[in-house]
């Protein structure tokens, strides 16, 4: 075997989901590995709250859906020995709907103009966004909000659609395109038993990972210099930077990171939130109310419980907040009083709240997003652009993977790929190398 | 046959201004009740009958089709504001910048402090100067600089575009043709709206949801009414054209940037104060602080008041809509350099992107001269008009320019239209 283990390590920036698969597929074979976190805990995106919440129950501040497409993360997660949940159904598809909606349509709570939408009244109404859909098909690169508009829906029919699309993307129905809804239907989502936090914790169990070190430069070519705000300073052979991209943006690289990089980055349209979520008494009435998920078309996209099979106790329940309604975070009294008023409205009657909490993704300068949902046409070019080598240095993260960009599955494979193209460096030959294992004598 | 422009924001009304004045017929489509988009004046808030900027105020050297305006117009300016100082050498840098006014952690930098900040950001510049989209943070970082003259350097993103420092390419402010010197219109920005208005068809109130391409022309369908045209100027800001449904659908390629045509995310804070004499004297022309109110200026009124204006980049923190307790910081800002708590006599927070018809304060250029040209080019008979479809983007100037330019397009097809049959045809 040519490939000798590097005498340096290989120095990963960031402790999300996308970093920790890295190090860890490197660890694996062998390689020195040391993760730079900058804030004090792991887990990036992933980031399972305990504190507060009665029973041992938990409430999921980030990522926690697992669509059916999400191969490598639970590929990850059977290697590791991390349950996931059985599956819980939100959606019923039939065979000839045109589109996603019509089968969450069936299968969801609706909360439209502050009522929640009748059962009969939804199974119409997806009858009614099939025929529309069927009537104005919409173009794979059409922007949510245009197609509704062309096709004229209105009333429950738009607070539907609408409200499918603002639950997938934490955008805005203006700011991405269609494609999320014209695709195969989802059936059902799974969650990381015990909180999405548990796979985080499990990649990090081995690894080095070094929290508060805050990477503020790197020096690439010939290996890498990486240091942090204190003035600390590691030397890699290589560095993967695995951040989310504003954060990638924000670092002084020498040299500069490659002009199209910073300009894809800064050319994302970010989905501006973060999660509201609280804990109610009445816990069995909340399960069943909210095992269907709750979309709205009100300031909070949607909601629904964070352990939807507990088995009693109170229930725990998340809702986002983004896009031009997202101001409300930093009011967390009347985030929590919108919540409870979903919750009531969906349960028929008021609830009690035991415990409840903000976290505003926007607001934190290390990642100032959800994530990104860039059109489904453009994703090839800036995965191919983001996940580019230069210098010695590798780019990791949920927005380098061309496939299930911007989710937690998305971090997982671009860890994978990165960890690969480590891996797959040559040996390098020195010219002493070259007259000893080659030459002719 | 008609042509119907969508928005009475300046590009909407130099478009229409255009071809009214070619004898075209025009119907310009707003959606709110207020003219001149970006430029709108908030009235009845401010004591003395002053009018409230709510989003542009500077116009500044080189933005030469809105000066030449307001020369026909009569449209005066207020005394100059020096926003942003030169060196010793007369230059103006991204290190320039530092030796103004800067209030930071509630305290104001005393002169030596500044001096001292600028002179480490200008080596920094000479010796290693930023690439042209490299972030304010990424080269602050990259050279080394101290925690405070990179805070102090990245303060002024605050200012143009108005967005947080990790998004704002250094070209924004380096090298230094950023306004050296700027004006204000003295009855307000929205003077200029007011006086291209004149003698046009404006319908307020009407929001376009879609335009239908017909055989001839289109149907531009507002919410109870619908309009015919044979040519369409579509002048709302990238983030409004995303709400407005086609048929047939946009192309790919246009779809595309105005979906990468991010809006920088933020508001403007107006407030007025007594004791201007004192507060001038004390505090200049404003200062670039790290607070939510990123930068302020101040404008003249009468009775010894003055209105202080600021801007505010969205971070997250909710002061865009906690209004008393952003106007407080702005007090705060004005107290440090004055050594009292200010006289405030009234005030208002305008955030932009929650309104419905804009969503943000300026498109951020960061497709640049590509990008624009896509977003600029014709659909058939849509035209695209705006600040951001043109050089100097995000400004007034730009947004005149593009009208004017969506005018001419029009009228060439016009033309065309009638000297081919003049000709005999081919
Ligand atoms: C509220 C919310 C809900 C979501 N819901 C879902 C969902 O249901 N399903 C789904 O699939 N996805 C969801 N996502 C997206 C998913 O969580 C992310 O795609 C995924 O976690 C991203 O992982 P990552 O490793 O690429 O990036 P991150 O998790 O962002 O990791 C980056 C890491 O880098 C660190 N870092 C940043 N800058 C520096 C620096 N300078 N130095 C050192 N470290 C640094 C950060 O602190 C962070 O730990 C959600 C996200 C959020 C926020
Ligand atoms: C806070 C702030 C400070 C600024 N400071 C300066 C400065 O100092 N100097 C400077 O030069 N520039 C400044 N600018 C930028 C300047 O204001 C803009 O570039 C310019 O006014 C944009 O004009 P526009 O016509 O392109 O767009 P807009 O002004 O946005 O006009 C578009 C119009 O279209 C309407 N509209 C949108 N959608 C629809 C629809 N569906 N149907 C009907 N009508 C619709 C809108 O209501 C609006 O009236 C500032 C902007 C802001 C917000």
């Amino acid at each position: 075997m040519l490939r000798t283990i590097d005498d340096e390590a290989t120095i990963v920036v960031g402790a999300g989901l996308a970093g920790l698969v890295t190090a860890w597929r490197l660890q694996e074979t062998g390689m020195p590995v040391v993760v730079l976190e900058g804030s004090d805990r792991i887990g990036g995106r992933t980031m399972t709250s305990r504190d507060g919440w009665v029973d041992g129950q938990f409430a999921n501040y980030g990522g926690e859906l697992i669509f059916p497409a999400f191969h490598a993360l639970r590929a990850v997660c059977e290697e590791l020995g991390v349950e996931i949940s059985p599956p819980n159904v939100i959606a019923e598809p039939e065979p000839d709907d045109l589109s996603v909606v019509e089968g969450m349509v069936r299968a969801g709570n609706f909360i439209h103009q502050g009522t929640l939408v009748d059962r009969r009244e939804l199974i119409a109404s997806a009858a009614r966004i099939r025929a529309a859909v069927e009537a104005h098909p919409p173009a794979p690169h059409e922007i949510v909000e245009q197609w509704v508009r062309r096709a004229g829906l209105d009333g429950v029919d738009r607070t539907a659609f609408r409200g499918v699309a603002r639950m997938l993307t934490c955008q805005d129905t203006w700011d991405h395109d269609v494609h999320y809804l014209i695709g195969p239907a989802m059936t059902d989502i799974r969650r990381i038993s015990g909180g999405t936090q548990s796979l985080a914790d499990r990649l990090a169990m081995d690894l080095d990972v070094r929290l508060g070190h805050e990477v503020v430069r790197i020096r690439r070519g010939n290996g890498a210099e990486v240091e942090t705000s204190d003035g600390r300073i590691f030397h890699g052979a290589r560095v993967v930077v695995a951040t989310n991209p504003y954060a990638l943006s924000g670092i002084g690289f020498d040299p500069p990171l490659e002009e199209a990089k910073t300009s894809t980055v800064l050319s994302l349209l970010p989905a501006m939130g973060g999660k509201v979520a609280a804990q109610y008494a009445e816990g069995d009435a909340v399960r069943e109310a909210l095992n269907a998920i709750v979309y709205t078309d009100d300031e909070i996209c949607a909601a629904w419980t964070c352990w939807p099979d507990a088995p009693s106790g109170p229930a725990v329940v998340i809702g986002f907040l983004a896009g031009v309604h997202r101001h409300v975070l930093a009011d967390e009294g009347e985030a929590m009083r919108l919540l409870d008023d979903l919750v009531a409205t969906a349960v028929g009657h008021p609830v009690t709240r035991l415990h409840g909490d903000v976290h505003n993704w926007w607001a934190d300068p290390r990642f100032m997003s959800i994530t990104v949902n860039p059109s489904e046409h453009s994703r090839p070019r800036i995965a191919a652009v983001m996940s580019g080598i230069e210098h010695d240095t590798h780019i990791a993260g949920d927005y380098t993977s061309e496939q299930l960009f911007g989710t937690l599955e998305g971090a997982v494979r671009s860890g994978i790929r990165a960890a690969d193209e480590i891996l797959r460096v040559p040996t390098s030959f020195s010219a002493d190398d070259i007259e000893e294992r080659l030459t002719t004598r | 046959m008609t042509t119907i422009v969508i928005g009475a924001g300046l590009a909407g009304l130099f478009a229409a201004r255009a071809l009214h004045d070619a004898g075209e017929e025009v119907i310009v489509l707003e959606a709110t009740d207020h003219l001149g988009g970006r430029t709108r004046g908030v009235r009845g808030r401010l004591h003395h009958d002053q009018i409230a900027d709510a989003g542009a105020s500077f116009v500044d050297i080189g933005q030469d089709t809105l000066l030449e305006f307001c020369v026909r117009q009569d449209l005066r300016l207020t005394p100059q504001v020096r926003l942003l100082p030169r060196d010793p050498r007369g230059f103006s840098t991204g290190a320039s910048a530092l030796r103004g006014r800067i209030v930071s952690g509630g305290r104001a930098l005393v002169d030596a402090e500044r001096w001292d900040l600028a002179d480490e950001v200008q080596m920094a510049l000479e010796q290693d100067p930023p690439e042209r989209v490299e972030t304010l943070l990424a080269w602050s970082r990259r050279v080394g600089l101290s925690p405070r003259a990179r805070d102090a350097y990245a303060m002024q993103g605050s200012l143009a575009p108005q967005a947080r420092r990790e998004l704002v390419s250094s070209w924004h402010v380096h090298p230094g043709d950023a306004a050296q010197a700027r004006w204000m219109l003295a009855d307000g920005a929205d003077s200029i709206a007011r006086a291209a208005a004149g003698g046009l068809n404006l319908v307020f109130g009407s929001p376009v949801r879609w335009v239908d391409k017909e055989p001839v022309g289109y149907t531009i369908h507002t919410d109870d009414d619908s309009f015919s045209a044979q040519y369409v100027v579509v002048t709302s800001s990238v983030q409004a054209t995303r709400r407005i449904g086609f048929d047939p659908v946009l192309p790919e390629w246009k779809t595309e940037a105005l979906l990468t045509t991010p809006m920088s995310q933020g508001g403007k804070i107006i407030a007025q104060y007594a004791d201007a004499d004192r507060l001038v004297d004390a505090a200049g022309q404003g200062a670039m602080t790290d607070s939510p109110v990123g930068r302020f200026w101040f404008k003249r009124g009468p009775e010894d008041t003055l209105i202080a204006m600021g801007v505010m980049t969205d971070g997250g923190d909710g002061m865009l809509t906690q209004h008393a307790a952003a106007l407080q910081v702005l007090d705060r800002q004005i107290e440090a350099l004055t050594g009292s708590p200010p006289d405030r006599i009234a005030g208002l927070v305008h955030d932009w992107t929650t309104e419905e018809f804009v969503g943000g304060v300026v498109s951020l250029d960061t497709g640049g001269f590509e990008r624009r040209a896509v977003l600029a080019a014709p659909v058939g008979g849509l035209h695209f008009a705006g600040e951001a479809t043109g050089e100097r983007t995000g400004t007034m100037e730009a947004a005149v320019r593009s009208g004017r330019r969506a005018a001419d397009e029009i009228l060439q097809k016009r033309r065309r239209g009638r000297s081919r049959p003049r000709g005999g045809g081919r």
